[in-house]
């Protein structure tokens, strides 16, 4: 029952409470395949690009870095380490895939976007027993609105005094800003992080070449992140074998 | 498109499904390391704040004035697209206003 991608009842319900998200991801995919005209990549390669990685944040990190110089490796780390949370997204998802082979756990976390996830995870929530089709179902309608708009966006065609005029130029930024937003948790763990990253980033922009500017302060605020977790860790234990009293907060 | 942007998308996307399946299969032993995970955690943010703050220091006042309506839009909808486009329009009018940069 379970081991299935195919069930189409419930790829049907996957599908429909995803139709909403779909018309958003439409809109936005919309304006990432104009930027990727702006960016001369050639149809082909923006359907596989589409096809072959479901997240929209790796072609949005493409795109802002593309041209920057010759150099494509740091788009590559840079498309890694905005990725990572899609591991912490797949084992959210252990329970739901369970009993599905190999093949068809790679291929339904292949498909997984932001979207179709958290419908999922909502329903599991509700319904305490969703099923792989039901994630497989809001999917596909997921990737097909991005894949469309993307195509869509392309043969608008628009030309760059266009995107100027349309404010279009910003919208990569504007998608990375609303994207941490919605990753911010708290200052405790947070401020610290991003402030060490953002001044890294900001004083070694003219050393390095290219984009690895973003990773040298990606790596700075996460060992930031790090170290200020291990005094956290340090600090408890201490406060632990002290036998104090009062809150001991844990990291 | 050249071979080595075909080879950058295949290496994106084999890459992508790796972090999906270690996440997978490995997720568990992540989280039994309480510095490691906050590192981890912390990547995806720090990546995004260090594209984010540079870039936004280069422009003008019109690229803050965009990105501060982006931004109230996201706490206020949660709505990505919305906030996004609502940007795009602050600075689409603002450039129709004349204001420069």
């Amino acid at each position: 029952m379970n081991a299935s991608l195919l069930s189409f009842d419930q790829m049907g319900r996957g599908a429909r409470a995803c139709l909403v998200p779909g018309l958003a991801v439409l809109v936005f995919s919309f304006v990432m395949g104009a930027l990727a005209h702006q960016a001369h990549w050639s149809l082909p390669y923006l359907v596989a690009f589409c096809l072959g990685i479901t997240g929209a944040s790796v072609q949005a990190i493409a795109l802002q870095m593309w041209s920057n110089s010759a150099d494509l490796m740091p788009i590559l780390v840079a498309g890694f380490a905005v990725h990572l949370r899609y591991a912490l997204i797949a084992a959210s998802l252990r329970g739901v895939l369970a009993e599905l082979s190999f093949f068809r756990k790679a291929f339904a976390l292949h498909m997984t976007s932001d979207s179709s996830w958290a419908m999922t995870i909502a329903d599991e929530r509700r319904n305490k027993g969703t099923t792989p089709a039901f994630l497989f179902g809001g999917s596909l309608v997921i990737i097909s609105a991005y894949t469309l708009g993307n195509v869509g966006g392309y043969f608008a065609a628009l030309d760059m005094a266009d995107m100027r005029r349309w404010g279009l130029d910003f919208a990569i930024l504007g998608v990375f800003l609303c994207l941490l937003i919605a990753l911010w948790r708290s200052t405790r763990v947070d401020l610290l992080p991003w402030f060490v990253a953002a001044l890294v980033a900001c004083l070694t922009k003219n050393a390095l070449s290219g984009g690895w500017y973003m990773v040298a302060g990606a790596l700075a605020g996460a060992l930031a992140a790090g170290a200020a977790a291990l005094h956290a860790d340090r600090k408890a234990r201490a406060a632990a074998a002290a036998g104090g009293a009062g809150a001991v907060e844990r990291t | 498109m050249t071979n080595g942007e075909w080879l950058l998308l295949a290496s994106l996307a084999a890459m992508a499904l790796f972090i999906r399946l270690g996440g997978l299969y490995a997720g568990r032993y992540l989280e039994r390391h309480a510095i490691g995970q906050a590192m981890f955690n912390a990547i995806p943010g720090c990546l995004l704040v260090a594209l984010v703050v540079p870039d936004l220091l280069s422009r003008g006042v019109t690229g803050w004035i965009a990105a501060a309506i982006t931004a109230v839009l996201m706490l206020v909808t949660r709505n990505m697209t919305v906030s996004m486009m609502g940007g795009v329009a602050a600075m689409a009018l603002l450039r129709v206003a004349g204001i420069a940069a």
